[in-house]
């Protein structure tokens, strides 16, 4: 008698003809009581209609500077900028809001473009049993696609080949370098340019100068460099609905056992967030983290923040296998919705937003814009951000190239297993063994995949079958 | 028409507090006006509290080979299912018997003071009831943060130097348990308060002129008079306390997923249907979480006899 | 014998002393952090006071945050919350009165009901109201939310009470045998006694609407739409204090006294209420059980 929609193939209006019959009583009860007292005040949205229906286009705070960009550029554009969180880390709402309009109905002011900086989130909304997404194939020219940094739509291609969102911009980790403080504690040595390296400097300044960093563990985040840039395969589909899940690997225990020998953490690796309240961007030596950080986190020029002209991008440190790969943090995409009622229009704004110059040289706290000949615009506009702009830049770029594709794009957040799993115990004081947050966090994720849907493979069984 | 057998006559005091109680049955005039009277009540509780009852059993009950508990056995096999629900045990475990004890033990302090100081006491206890729910959570952020609590003395004594140390997952039951205590407990201490007041004053005089002292006064006298009130607030508070979302929901988001979003029951059942579009099996949890409101409903208006039900 | 009573009253006293520390620190942080700069709330002791100028750039800052929209949210929470009560009210005062001075078939039954769903949390039914309200059309209109929150078994339980301890049956007879209505005897006999229980529950309805935060969370899907305690929580996600990725302008950007004023805003209008109504809330709650 009543239609389910549990399963991922149901058809995603879930309203059938039995539960119309089931519910007309109440329609008509609650109607009747809508009607009877009409007096009281309005929807609040329901404004007056205007001549056209303007693009509606979601935005995070951080790309309010790319609306200022854009009402400069095209004073008269008949758009309604919505912010909201950017999807943040965990809330989920572009999924929530999703999830309900396709049982209730796309209202007219739902988004037609939105900004969304959780990168997995693009497969999920743009397959079943969502499937809310804009093909941009058909509207964004195959030359303007061609033109994105090589990989970077990766995470915007379905399987059946549909491009279903354009990549913003790249947020490739870096190693973030206080050149003043790295020559006053270390000469003239080269900066160090694997993880060994770094954790044997932080040994260094655990005794010699306690205080200074060289990284962080106090975050969500973290895994995103220690493990995703070392390539461990916690997070690696490896077919349609099947992930595989190998916390055993010697890429993750190979960093891991490395970071609890140099005893660094709590030291010379921050168990602070570096978002935390008490995080101190001075005291950085060094810190792999993203190319946002260089504005966002050292807050270059702002109260409690280091001067302009302090930090320097060096390449991302070789794995410790040796591979030159590096992780990712943020970073966003445009999503195009495909209950759009002017798809050419939504189209053809987010394709001006992810490639326009006006627009990508703007974005000082993003990453590198991933449309290529944007680059130089933007970098351009770094010089005086930054200590040695040229080695900058170079960094970025290497980075941007070098970012591992083993850690796929997934309907879930690792970053908030990760924190719910392993972030007390890493900062803890004492801090307990990185080591051991490997199984927990692989059981975690599996138990995240399996909930989605997803087929877990592992040589682990704890992990393959659950516990 | 059932006729009541024997009206229960309410409350004297409360009763005074109102006016001198009108005795004898309800009686006065025709059916159809009482029909009118509650016509609009009626139908408010068929469409909003009938109707979805009925609709999430329906829900929850129907699977694709028509009706069975697929989606109840589905939920049960969650890997959170079971520790969603330890969550709001221990949660409510922690609370419940601290708020009793507390309560209880500082409405009976109150009530010893004149009354000038104890109301004093009683506004700044139940004031921080207005900011129930995600204003709480807020401020509560910041009391649970090393940097900037006034309390972080505390903190530091747990060796706590870090928000992230404060919430961790041990910890989380403790926490709600405290924010819940914070935004709940002056309510209850004031009607507590108010249950003390209608003890007859000749009763607690007998008893000191017999020699007991202001310990053994309130532990003989007024403990045993205000237990119904005891009874009362253990059950409401255990039906409020397992649903909680808003309080797990929020700091989530302000840890950057420090909190898993399937952490309760409630939250569990908003993730299925919300994220992953799965309201079947949303409905279920929704239907177990009923079950054990109604239940406890149920059994404190019929067992509990502590409503008047003329 | 004297002096242990002196020392229980020491006890007692400090005792109290200390949860009303636990009670009003949080409240005192709240109204101190606003006047701070973010830099001075992580780095001043937490009762320090910053200055005046900076709470009212503050408070400028937070109600104009993307245009008005900290005033769009306290406009939605006030349609809401009074349009709540409202209903409430025009539900609960009549359906009290009927349950206690009329007879029709039914009416142990309801009462019984009425008990039963006053009891259960109203959490429960949020995901199958929005179910029953998305099969209706109703998500996305003020209605999803008002009508749940027009549900107000309690109010119906309080007026019941009230009704049947305060007006003497012998008045309603005189009236019908003076030939009024039984419309008539409402309207011009008891519903003039009924103003006291009218404010009791407009104030439980007012405080839980404006207060809820689950239903509207669910039954709204944007910024115009939500009401303030939703909107407290965008503020958070928004914030780049607990969400790295929202970084920006100094303009939208929310702190931590960005929030804490915007936490402010949000409960002054319960917090007036609650300044007033103390004896109120005594009176209604202790009505919610009487039965000796």
């Amino acid at each position: 008698m009543f239609h389910t929609v549990s399963s991922s193939n149901a058809p995603k209006l879930g309203r059938t003809r039995g539960r119309r019959c089931r519910t007309a009583l109440i329609t008509g009860v609650v109607l009747a009581i809508a009607g009877g007292a009409v007096a009281l005040v309005g929807v609040a949205s329901a404004g007056a209609k205007v001549a056209a229906k303007p693009l509606v286009v979601w935005i995070d705070t951080s790309r309010v500077a790319y609306q200022k960009a854009y009402m400069k550029a095209n004073p008269h554009a008949n758009i309604k900028w919505v912010i909201y969180n950017g999807n943040a880390n965990g809330t989920g709402v572009l999924q929530s809001k999703f999830a309900l309009w396709n049982r209730t109905g796309w209202p007219s002011n739902a988004p037609d473009v939105m900004f969304d900086t959780q990168n997995y989130d693009a497969v999920q909304l743009g397959t079943p049993p969502y499937n809310d997404l804009l093909n941009l194939k058909s509207y964004v020219p195959k030359s303007v696609l061609n033109n994105f940094a090589k990989g970077s739509l990766s995470a915007c291609t379905t399987p059946t080949g549909q491009v279903i969102c354009l990549r913003n911009d790249s947020a490739a980790a870096v190693l973030w370098v206080n050149p003043g403080l790295y020559s006053q504690f270390f000469g003239s040595a080269p900066v160090p340019t694997t993880w060994q390296g770094i954790l044997a400097d932080g040994q260094a300044l655990n005794t010699a100068h306690p205080g200074y960093l060289v990284g962080d563990v106090g975050d969500a985040f973290d895994e995103d460099y220690y493990l995703w840039g070392n390539e461990c395969p916690l997070n690696q589909v490896v077919g349609k609905g099947t992930i595989a899940i190998n916390p055993n690997s010697s890429n993750c225990t190979g960093i891991a056992k490395a970071i609890d020998a140099s005893g660094d953490m709590g030291k010379s690796l921050s168990q602070t967030s570096v978002f935390g309240s008490s995080f101190n961007p001075n005291k950085v030596v060094m810190m792999v983290g993203p190319l946002w950080y260089g504005t966002a986190v050292f807050q270059t020029g702002a109260t409690g923040g280091v001067p302009n002209g302090t930090m320097v991008a060096y390449p991302p440190p070789a794995a410790i296998n040796g591979a030159h790969v590096t992780g990712a943090l943020g970073g966003g995409l445009w999503l195009v919705s495909k209950h759009t009622s002017n798809p050419k229009a939504a189209a053809a704004f987010a394709q001006y937003m992810a490639t326009s110059p006006k627009i990508q040289k703007v974005g000082v706290d993003a990453g590198l814009p991933q449309y290529v000949p944007d680059e130089n615009s933007y970098l351009s506009s770094l010089s005086s951000v930054f200590a040695n702009p040229s080695t900058t830049e170079a960094a970025w770029k290497t980075a941007a190239s070098e970012v591992w594709t083993g850690w796929s794009p997934v309907p879930w957040s690792t970053d908030a297993v990760w924190g719910s799993t392993a972030l007390s115990t890493l900062t803890a004081s004492p801090p307990g063994s990185f080591a051991a947050q490997l199984l927990p966090y692989a059981q975690a994720l599996a138990n995240q995949a399996r909930l989605a849907g997803f087929t877990v493979k592992s040589p682990v069984s704890a992990v393959a079958n659950g516990s | 028409m059932t006729v009541p057998s024997a009206t229960v006559v309410p409350d004297e005091r409360a009763s005074a507090r109102w006016g001198r109680r009108a005795g004898g049955q309800p009686a006065g005039g025709s059916r159809t006006a009482g029909y009118f009277f509650v016509a609009f009540y009626v139908v408010l509780l068929l469409a909003l509290g009938i109707a979805p009852t009925v609709y999430a059993f329906a829900l929850a009950l129907s699977t694709p080979g028509g009706l069975g508990f697929a989606h109840f056995i589905n939920t049960f096999n969650f890997f959170d299912f079971a520790p969603a629900f330890e969550h709001i045990l221990e949660f409510e475990g922690i609370w419940l018997v601290s708020q009793t004890i507390l309560v209880v033990i500082l409405a009976l302090m109150v009530h010893t003071l004149v009354r000038r100081v104890s109301s004093a006491f009683r506004f700044v206890f139940y004031l921080p009831g207005a900011m129930a729910g995600a204003a709480s959570v807020v401020v509560w952020l910041f009391m649970f943060d090393p940097h900037t609590s006034p309390w972080a003395f505390v903190l530091h004594g747990f060796h706590y130097r870090l928000l992230a140390n404060t919430v961790a997952p041990g910890n989380l039951p403790v926490i709600f348990a405290i924010m819940a205590f914070f935004t709940g407990a002056g309510g209850w201490i004031v009607i507590m308060y108010g249950a003390l007041n209608n003890i007859p004053r000749e009763l607690i005089e007998a008893a000191e002129i017999d020699g007991s002292n202001a310990f053994q006064t309130a532990l003989r006298i007024k403990l045993p008079l205000i237990r119904k009130w005891i009874v009362y607030m253990l059950v409401l508070s255990f039906a409020a306390g397992s649903q909680l979302f808003v309080e797990p929901q929020i700091l989530g988001v302000a840890t950057v997923g420090e909190i898993s979003p399937q952490w309760s029951p409630n939250q569990l059942a908003y993730y299925l249907a919300f994220q992953l579009d799965r309201f079947n099996d949303a409905a279920a949890i929704s239907v177990d979480l009923l079950v054990i409101g109604l239940l406890v409903a149920v059994l404190l208006v019929w067992r509990g006899r502590l409503f008047e039900v003329d | 014998m004297l002096a242990r009573r002196y020392v229980f009253r020491l006890i007692a006293m400090v005792v109290l002393l200390a949860f009303a520390a636990f009670f009003v620190v949080p409240m005192i942080w709240l109204l101190l952090a606003p006047t701070k700069t973010d830099y001075q709330v992580i780095h001043a002791s937490p009762f320090a006071f910053g200055s005046l100028s900076q709470f009212g750039s503050t408070f400028h800052k937070v109600i104009t945050y993307q245009g008005d929209l900290m005033l769009t949210w306290l406009k939605n929470s006030a349609i809401y919350a009074f349009g709540g009560t409202a209903l409430a009210l025009l539900a609960a005062i009549p359906a009290g009165y009927g349950l206690a001075l009329t007879q029709f078939i039914g009416r142990r039954a309801l009462l019984g009901i009425t008990l039963v769903v006053m009891i259960m949390p109203a959490t429960a039914l949020v995901l199958p109201l929005f179910l029953e309200a998305s099969a209706v059309h109703l998500i996305g209109t003020v209605w999803s939310v008002i009508l749940p929150f027009a549900f107000f078994p309690f109010g119906v339980y309080l007026a019941y009470i009230y009704f049947s301890s305060t007006i003497p049956k012998d008045l309603l007879a005189a009236a019908r045998i003076d030939g009024a209505s039984e419309w008539g005897v409402f309207r011009h006999v008891a519903l003039p006694l009924a103003r006291p229980i009218v404010a009791l529950i407009a104030f439980f309805a007012f405080v839980a609407d404006w207060n809820n935060y689950y239903l509207p969370f669910v039954m709204t899907y944007d910024n115009s739409q939500y009401p303030v305690t939703v909107g407290l929580q965008v503020l958070i996600s928004s914030s780049q204090v607990f969400t790295p990725t929202a970084t920006g302008s100094a303009s939208v950007e929310i702190f931590r006294p960005d929030l804490a004023m915007a936490t402010l805003i949000a409960i002054l209008p319960v917090l007036i209420i609650f300044m007033f109504a103390q004896r109120t809330l005594v009176t209604g709650m202790l009505a919610g059980a009487t039965k000796e």
